[in-house]
């Protein structure tokens, strides 16, 4: 059976029936969930604007464990390896262990991340941009950064991974390529609005939208 | 750049006694288990062992659901006098005291995590840190390699300063882990030597990291997963530079258990002259 995972500003996370639409499940947090679901083997992995990150068993929606942030969490988890990568608006960009939910290392950017991240296994980094107006690649092994690249306003979209290189938009109105492993700029693109989505690359082309009511297919 | 030499001291040969520790199994509930072997010998040169290990293996179960957490360490010291003993097991105890503190004892008091709590990667560096500190006070002419893996189901977090090495190895294959901070490693690096002549470079024991080193120490830290079947491998150079790493492999898979593995791997060691204390510390990790 196929089931759809959501959550919801009335705190619930919920697991309906995709054919028939019956509540399977639902679990309550203490604030609203903005943050998208993650399943990895059997665990739903999911932020809520209460601070904290869930871990749900997938037949019952019982709590695995939980992390506690110091504040809401927007941004959705992305699955590594073992490790749950999700930012938060404390600022920061942790890595937990998703076994226990204890946080293997964090990253502290100069804002809030809202946006989620993106890992490329063969560099070992993680890709997430942050309000302070930069997209950071930490280390997946150590929590340290490997390059910043400051934009002029704050990065709320969440990079693609396409080839070598990662592709995102920001509130400074620009659609970007960085190259991966350096974070050296190989295009930039001026939209005329603010670019809070996220881009989608498809043969060898980046589709994202502006709001400046546009949908922008680029050459990657 | 700190360089510090292991000092050498030729003896008469030892007599050889195994290390017979109890071989520890975990099987409970749905998940993972780890499977422990260690052991370590002085060798047939040295007239003392200057090795230390340390294991921890443990299992929560709930929900009939084990969470496996286990904490191993190897570490291999160096300096006159005892002083590379002190050095090691000084090293050994005091990372161990910090990370079941710190990491341990919060994980078995429930189900919430929280950002005010160590990241398991900064826990290890300061717990190294620590340990770097207290060598140094207590035998400031010595110092030690310190390798070691916290393991919480299939992630190994690794902390890692010297030349013990950490290996991931599996039916066929093995792979270094951790990156040797030792002279013959960078003119490896630089294309200077080739890793066969490492084995013999006269000055094959310089390191330019340690345990106990004065200022600040640079720990390296590694996360590695586990695949279902696989083992990790923490050895002093006392095994890894007389015995390849493809015999490694043989021995560990032909072995009737972890245990049995290490006990080969140190006879082995031995045989092939057993010039340096030879420690090891094998952890299967069973799906």
């Amino acid at each position: 059976m196929e089931h759809v995972f959501f959550g919801s500003d009335d705190r619930h996370l919920y697991n309906v029936s995709a054919r028939s639409g019956r509540v399977v499940w639902k679990f309550e947090a203490v604030g609203p969930i903005r943050s998208s679901p993650t399943i990895v083997e059997e665990i739903v992995y999911v932020g809520a604007q209460d601070c904290y990150v869930y871990a749900l068993n997938i037949q019952d929606g019982s709590v695995k464990w939980k992390f506690r942030t110091n504040r809401p969490v927007m941004s959705s988890p992305t699955f590594f390896e073992g490790l749950v990568l999700i930012g938060s608006m404390d600022w920061n960009l942790y890595a937990l262990d998703a076994n226990s939910g204890w946080a293997v290392w964090r990253y502290r950017t100069g804002g809030h991340v809202v946006a989620t991240p993106a890992v490329d296994g063969n560099l070992g980094l993680a890709f997430v941009g942050s309000a302070d107006g930069s997209m950071y690649a930490v280390d997946l092994r150590t929590g340290r950064m490997a390059w910043k690249y400051t934009t002029e306003n704050q990065v709320v979209s969440s990079p693609a991974l396409f080839g070598e290189a990662i592709y995102f938009g920001s509130v400074d109105g620009f659609i970007y390529s960085l190259d991966a492993r350096s974070g050296e700029v190989r295009w930039k693109y001026k939209t005329e609005g603010i670019v809070v989505s996220s881009p989608a690359v498809v043969e060898n082309v980046v589709y994202i939208g502006s709001t400046d009511h546009r949908v922008y297919a680029l050459p990657a | 750049m700190e360089f510090l030499q292991r000092l050498f001291g030729k003896r008469k040969e030892q007599p050889v006694v195994e290390t017979v520790l109890a071989l520890e199994e975990a099987s409970v509930g749905k998940g993972m288990s780890f499977l422990v072997g260690r052991a370590s010998h002085v060798g047939k040169v040295r007239g003392r062992n200057e090795d230390a290990l340390f294991t921890l293996d443990s299992t929560i179960l709930q929900d009939d659901e084990s969470l496996p957490f286990g904490l191993f360490i190897v570490a291999d010291g160096m300096g006159g006098h005892k002083g590379g003993q002190l050095a090691s097991s000084l090293t050994t105890r005091v990372v161990a005291d910090w990370i079941l503190r710190e990491v341990y004892l919060p994980f078995l008091m429930g189900e919430t995590q929280d950002a005010g709590q160590w990241p398991i990667n900064e826990a290890l560096v300061e717990a190294v840190t620590t340990a770097n500190a207290a060598v140094h006070e207590a035998a400031p002419e010595a110092g030690t390699t310190l390798t070691c893996a916290l393991l919480l189901g299939a992630n190994a977090y690794i902390a890692h300063v010297g030349d013990s090495r950490a290996y991931l190895v599996n039916r066929t294959n093995i792979r270094r882990i951790t990156r040797d901070h030792s002279l013959v490693d960078r003119l490896i690096e630089l294309g200077q030597i080739s890793p066969e002549e490492a084995l013999t470079h006269p000055q094959r024991n310089v390191l330019y990291r340690a345990v106990g080193q004065a200022g600040t120490l640079e720990v390296d830290t590694y996360l590695q997963s586990m695949p279902g079947n696989s083992y990790l491998l923490l050895c002093s150079d006392g095994l890894w530079s007389v015995v390849p790493e493809q015999e490694i492999v043989e021995i560990i898979n032909s072995a009737q258990s972890p245990q049995a593995a290490c006990q080969r791997l140190i006879q082995v060691a031995n045989e092939r002259g057993g010039e340096d204390n030879i420690t090891a510390v094998l952890v299967g990790v069973r799906t």
